[in-house]
């Protein structure tokens, strides 16, 4: 009826939708403080306490801090975008989601801006920690903050499309934490955030390149410190499949997900 | 003001909807029709089992019976977010499972727990909603202002929801449901754990937007709520509509008034003459009779005390409620069966968890 007489795109309902995740994001300072907090910790505490007694075996001039610098970005990445999947379970718990459904607008759509904001939140503490970067001698040049951009959109896409995914089947914000545990520190640690891949015995070599997470600690190295072990277009393209991949299974789970 | 602007409104909404359908189809239409409507879920559990009812354009239809009826599932199936497993539904004639996006377009619905974003202001949710709602930019601004105007909220409109009160929230959640300019607002429990003020305060909004023309369908578990709001009354049991009709006619069907009348001492034994009532129970110094008309029963009761020369302390007339029509055709109390504190501590959970 009304609805096909104006003319508002899809965008438009995605804006919306982003907006409110963005609005909320920037209401819960807590949630930034607190997200913020942990990487700083393993940058400094970790990155320094580790820093005095691992020699990295590449025989780089780059100290144990700066080489995690990536690997520590990548983790906050993967914490903050599973875990926006709870978000989800939030919205069917109040009924907000009741009502975004009976309106007009598509699951798949829903799905798109729910991860916007999951991007969005990962974008804003990338940023910040790549200002506290510059405090341990991290310099960028201009194309390099596009390139890191670029990997934190496809990444934080990636795997809020899991969060949200895994989200849209549970119930309970309790089971969905504890699922989740299952899922993000075996991203984190066998990213090689936290240690070089190239020694690593086969079996676990194999288990690290499952890991989409892999690919975007590797390309922002190189990015950052130009100490890369994988050409960077060949990471983002392995970085992509994955965002499609799991961009798909999120908007499959979404469609066929009930409002309670 | 904004009656002029809602009468418009309805007009323009009437002249679409009236493209559908020949005049005299539209006046016949029901607003809501279930023929034979069933949900069962697995494990054959008959949420709704059968039911066939009609809601008129322009009336207050209230669904009410403990939680469990299939009230809220009959809502859900409306608003097209589950689907029935047999038989037809259509709103203005149009089949909900054929063309859901049609259908959705003319209804504004308010789930039963909390529906807006408390970390947003009131004008942030209703911009939103009205993006969702397809609202062109050019309307946008006029339709939430006049919303909120209507709901009383303008004041707070730039208040963060969650500094609401209970009763504002769901003003606030029937104005966003208003954006959209529904031709049906369906609500889910209205008013679940307001304070009696903020439920007036809903009520009266209510009864306004039927005014002005919006057809209404609540569901409810109470009485009182039933019996202020509701134009019509399905009492629901187990899936099925036990009853159907007025508040005032469904509590005819119990059979009359009770009158009691209390003496100030024991009395001998005496007959009362069968066009005054029936005694239903009498005691020492207290006789219950069932009139057709408790209130035309008194001055004749009276009368037949006073001829008999017995003293009367006091003259009680009990009209029947809700309860006892739930009791005549459920076969059980619908206040044995309520238990509001589910519902009301998950809101206030809500409310208060983010």
């Amino acid at each position: 009826m009304l609805s096909m007489e104006s003319n508002i795109t899809i965008f438009e309902k995605l804006y919306a939708l982003w907006l409110r995740e963005f609005k909320v994001f920037l209401r819960e300072r807590s949630r930034l403080v607190a997200s913020t907090f942990t990487p700083l910790l393993w940058l400094f505490v970790i990155g320094i306490g580790f820093g005095s007694v691992a020699t990295l075996p590449t025989g780089s001039t780059i100290g144990y801090q700066k080489f995690i610098f990536p690997g520590i970005i990548c983790m906050s990445i993967i914490f903050t975008s599973v875990f926006f999947g709870s978000y989800v379970i939030w919205d069917r718990k109040f009924d907000f989601l009741k009502s975004v459904m009976v309106a007009p607008v598509g699951r798949g759509t829903i799905f798109v801006g729910k991860a916007l904001g999951g991007m969005t939140s990962s974008l804003i503490q990338s940023a910040i920690l790549l200002l506290i970067g510059v405090l341990i001698g991290i310099t960028y040049s201009p194309l390099g903050v596009i390139e890191v951009i670029a990997i934190v959109l496809l990444l934080s896409f990636t795997l809020t499309s899991l969060g949200l995914a895994i989200g849209s089947y549970m119930q309970s914000l309790e089971g969905f934490q504890l699922i989740v545990s299952f899922v993000v520190f075996p991203l984190f640690f066998l990213s090689g955030a936290l240690f070089p891949l190239d020694k690593l015995p086969p079996w676990l070599m194999v288990i690290t390149s499952i890991d989409p997470a892999t690919y975007a600690v590797d390309a922002m190295r190189t990015v950052v410190l130009d100490i890369g072990s994988k050409p960077f277009a060949f990471d983002m393209v392995i970085v992509l499949v994955y965002a499609i991949s799991l961009g798909a299974i999120g908007a499959y789970s979404f469609g066929r997900m009930k409002a309670v | 003001m904004i009656n002029k602007i809602w009468i418009n409104y309805k007009c323009y909404i009437e002249q679409e909807i009236m493209s559908h359908f020949n005049s005299q189809d539209f006046e016949t239409i029901g607003a809501i029709e279930a023929n034979n409507l069933t949900k069962s879920y697995h494990g054959g559990i008959r949420a709704v089992d059968e039911m066939s009812f009609t809601i008129r354009k322009g009336e207050i239809f209230g669904m009410l019976g403990p939680n469990g009826a299939g009230k809220t599932t009959v809502i859900k199936m409306i608003v097209t977010l589950t689907k029935a497993t047999s038989g037809a539904l259509q709103v203005f004639g149009i089949d909900v499972t054929r063309s859901p996006e049609t259908v959705r377009g003319m209804l504004g619905y308010v789930p039963q727990s909390i529906s807006v974003d408390t970390d947003l202001t009131a004008y942030e949710n209703l911009l939103i909603f009205s993006k969702l709602f397809n609202v062109s930019k050019k309307e946008r601004d006029e339709r939430i202002t006049s919303s909120l105007e209507y709901m009383g909220l303008t004041e707070r409109a730039s208040d963060l929801v969650k500094h609401y009160s209970g009763g504002m929230m769901r003003r606030l959640e029937i104005a966003q449901a208003l954006v959209n300019r529904p031709r049906i607002l369906l609500l889910d429990e209205p008013s679940i754990g307001l304070d009696p003020a903020s439920k007036k305060h809903v009520w009266e909004s209510i009864k306004q937007l039927n005014r002005d023309g919006t057809t209404i369908l609540i569901t409810t578990h109470d009485m009182s709520e039933a019996d202020e709001l509701c134009g019509r009354i399905a009492i629901m049991s187990a899936g099925k509509i036990s009853v159907m009709g007025s508040p005032t006619e469904l509590k005819k069907t119990v059979g009359g008034d009770v009158v009691t009348v209390n003496l100030t001492s024991a009395h001998p034994i005496i007959a009362i003459p069968k066009e005054i009532g029936s005694v239903v129970h009498s005691s020492e110094k207290s006789i219950q009779i069932l009139a057709i008309n408790g209130e035309h029963a008194v001055p004749p009761i009276a009368d037949f005390f006073r001829s008999h020369e017995i003293k009367v302390d006091s003259i009680l007339v009990n009209k029947p409620n809700l309860d006892d029509v739930f009791m005549k055709y459920a076969k059980r109390r619908l206040a044995d069966e309520i238990h509001t504190g589910a519902s009301q501590e998950r809101r206030n959970f809500v409310r208060h968890a983010r």
